[in-house]
């Protein structure tokens, strides 16, 4: 770089440095702290509601499955006399295929709340 | 001293982050506004990018200086504005000023008041093709090397040194004519 064309740098420079903008509102930086706020206590109540879905997710999980299992143990040792053999069938068919479906939706929950935990924690 | 702010924000002392915003916002904004020719639009995306930068702190890995990540972000948000607002935007290539033009001189403006060659020169600047007033703001306000460059705006080497020598001979074209323009005004 010969003389000239340094001196022409440090003219560019020297002018593009005058143009430097003051952002025109000047509650810029309260505004933007405010969006920042906002955006933390949206996080931490995200954060609770996680933590409570995971609670229920798990007492669901474990009280349902406990109940429903008391109820059609208590069902067949009270009804089994009365029920006509022509319904027996069905119910056996009913007890698997509501377990399988249970099962479904309780996989589905875990997925949904571990994408949502995972992308909870790549946020900050 | 970013490097300790970055530390405190991540483990969750967030009002630390105003020394980002202080430090980085005028900067910040006269980088927007060479890309979006519009005070309130630029203000918005400035705002969104500093949002961003809070939000994928943990994801900035060091790799670049803090402004040049932050630089990259509001660069971003500015074209997702223009894209979204449909807003004018003119790329470098697209307007060719005095191609013919082989040396290059600026027009003395030493003799106007200081407020007098901020607003010439920002007028100037406006002219300009977005990436032009970009790379010179870029190259000559934060003094980024080309591979700083390179990372905010996606050009490569090449590319911005051939977008840096049209950008000052434009401008300098447009202050001449701008002064001009000011001399018969005044005349």
């Amino acid at each position: 770089m010969n003389g000239d064309s340094m001196n022409l740098e440090q003219k560019f420079r020297k002018m593009i440095e005058k143009s430097i903008l003051s952002v025109p509102d000047r509650n810029f930086e309260a505004r933007v702290m405010e969006k920042l706020m906002l955006a933390h206590s949206v996080k931490l109540q995200r954060s609770k509601s996680l933590k409570l879905s995971w609670i229920f997710l798990a007492l669901s999980t474990v009280l349902f499955p406990g109940g429903f299992l008391f109820f059609i143990k208590e069902a067949n040792y009270s009804f089994t006399p009365y029920i006509d053999n022509a319904l027996k069938t069905p119910i056996q068919v009913f007890i698997p295929a509501a377990v399988i479906i249970f099962a479904i939706i309780i996989l589905i929950q875990v997925d949904n709340l571990l994408k949502l935990t995972f992308r909870q924690k790549s946020y900050y | 001293m970013d490097e300790t702010y970055i530390q405190r924000v991540i483990s969750g002392d967030i009002n630390s982050f105003r020394y980002f915003v202080e430090k980085y916002k005028d900067l910040s904004y006269s980088v927007a506004r060479s890309i979006i020719k519009s005070d309130f639009e630029a203000e918005e995306a400035v705002q969104d990018a500093f949002v961003n930068a809070f939000r994928n702190l943990h994801k900035f890995e060091k790799k670049s200086k803090f402004s040049t990540w932050l630089y990259k972000i509001v660069v971003n948000e500015s074209l997702k504005r223009i894209k979204k607002k449909s807003l004018h935007y003119v790329d470098a290539d697209a307007s060719y000023v005095d191609q013919h033009q082989e040396s290059l001189e600026i027009s003395p403006i030493d003799s106007l008041h200081e407020e007098e060659q901020k607003e010439i020169i920002n007028r100037v600047l406006d002219l300009l093709p977005s990436t032009e007033s970009l790379l010179l703001r870029l190259y000559y306000l934060e003094e980024n090397k080309m591979d700083e460059i390179k990372i905010i705006t996606g050009l490569s080497v090449s590319n911005i040194k051939i977008i840096l020598f049209r950008a000052r001979k434009h401008f300098a074209t447009g202050l001449e004519k701008s002064l001009k323009n000011e001399l018969n005004s005044i005349l």
